[in-house]
């Protein structure tokens, strides 16, 4: 008995201080893929009764509605062209030298964590799809996590809602950056630090400014849910709703940011001033 | 009652315990994820009881390694913590098997609150999890959940015997 205590507290003593148990991890992975595809049975069978339980009327229904988004969808993305075309232009007009595009691949929920305390899911794309440890993971509403372990063929991402979980981000209506940790409570979020003066109502937006070198800026974050002012506390407490569908979400997009040089613009800002530091006003004038 | 040795309690130990893997890798809505019972440590604990020639504090500690490989915790936490709540089991077990359904209930759920207690200790060595009466859900859960565990596990041992 004494001995297996101490094996144990060696085991945990190890894993939590060196990287030497990690591939004891990666090997073991697959045995509990069967296990952590049974769990989301319950959700796939749901949707499964959603979709192959509907009437033929409601099917066409939906049909119309998703055909009018489409096309709603591509009406927007004609200006999309055009705006991004035109942020282009300035950007290159402002000596800005590269732009940030940001591609996505398509994956899906394979698992859920049981732990409670811990906001873990598994998705079905991995090293083989080129997943690396640090990516943001989206749905279609909002930002929901980031990978923090590939394997071969799947990865695990931690959600934003999870109490360790913390991420810059910046206010819309008035571009005020902030801190969003999560709470360990999928529905809510909390921004850290934020002193009584500052200006900041009940539905306000949070888009994550990309100040962490992590995420890719611009994606939603949540909005403020509920703000609760305590005379005797330093700072304010600030409930964010996040906008993602953390906890329902089954298809996700895993975001890869690359940096894009402008090529019809070539650069002879940077390089003066790395020459010269001392001219690098006179040139920026 | 003579002790079964066949081999097929065996097939019935492992037969239970991928049931309670499963069991525990479910997911739960939201604040009910807090209340899961520990099936693992439940089921295990029933054999330790009742099969004690195959279920050993070895084994019940290879079943918690397992639980901790499987789902990405720190590896030993779980092993730590079912070994030794195996261990007292098997100090009180002569008591235990004695007591009858309805007390057998609030001694599952003082085994679960000695699980989740040693448990949650290892983790906040190295987590920062919220502290707070969630801690102790399972083994209210876990007392409520015995009766169907140890009617389900007795009819599983009649089957395989």
């Amino acid at each position: 008995m004494l001995m297996l205590a101490v094996v144990s507290l060696t085991l945990i003593a190890i894993d939590s201080l060196t990287p030497w148990l990690r591939p004891a991890h990666v090997w073991l992975e697959p045995l509990a893929q069967p296990f952590q595809w049974a769990s989301t049975l319950p959700m796939r069978w749901r949707e499964w009764n959603e979709e192959s339980l509907e009437s033929r009327a409601a099917i066409i229904a939906n049909n119309d509605k998703l055909e009018t988004e489409v096309l709603v969808y591509k009406a927007q993305l004609q200006r999309m062209a055009e705006l991004s075309a035109e942020n282009q232009q300035l950007k290159s007009l402002l000596n800005g030298a590269e732009l940030i595009k940001n591609n996505v691949i398509v994956a899906e929920l394979t698992g859920i964590s049981p732990d409670p305390f811990r906001h873990f899911i598994t998705i079905n794309r991995g090293a083989s799809d080129d997943i690396k440890e640090g990516l943001a993971v989206i749905d279609g509403e909002g930002l929901m996590g980031q990978v923090v372990k590939a394997f071969e063929n799947h990865s695990r991402v931690l959600l934003i809602t999870d109490s360790s979980h913390a991420l810059p981000v910046y206010n819309l209506r008035n571009n005020v950056r902030s801190i969003i940790e999560g709470t360990g409570d999928f529905q809510r979020l909390r921004l850290r630090h934020v002193s009584p003066t500052q200006d900041i109502q009940v539905g306000d937006t949070f888009l994550s400014s990309g100040l962490g070198q992590r995420f890719p800026s611009g994606y939603p974050v949540g909005t403020v849910s509920a703000i609760n002012k305590d005379p005797g506390q330093a700072f304010i407490d600030v409930s964010i709703s996040p906008a993602a569908k953390v906890d329902r979400s089954l298809r996700l997009l895993v975001v890869f940011t690359t940096v894009e040089t402008l090529d019809n613009y070539s650069q002879p800002i940077s390089s003066p001033m790395k020459k010269s530091p001392g001219l690098s006003n006179a040139s920026g004038q | 009652m003579p002790p079964d040795n066949s081999p097929l309690s065996l097939t019935a130990i492992s037969l239970s315990l991928i049931a309670a893997f499963y069991l525990y890798s479910l997911p739960l809505q939201g604040e009910l994820a807090f209340w899961r019972p520990p099936f693992v440590l439940l089921v295990a604990a029933y054999w330790l009881l009742v099969q004690p020639h195959y279920v050993g504090i070895t084994f019940v500690w290879f079943c918690g390694l397992l639980l901790d490989l499987l789902y990405g915790n720190i590896i030993g936490q779980n092993a730590l913590a079912m070994s030794v709540t195996a261990y007292v089991l098997t100090t009180q077990g002569y008591r235990v098997r004695h007591l009858s359904l309805p007390f057998q209930c609030p001694a599952a759920m003082l085994i679960v609150m000695l699980y989740q207690t040693i448990w949650m200790s290892t983790r906040l060595l190295s987590e920062d999890i919220v502290l707070g009466w969630p801690i102790f859900y399972p083994a209210l859960s876990g007392a409520l959940t015995w009766p169907l565990i140890a009617g389900g596990l007795y009819h599983l041992r009649r089957i395989f015997r």
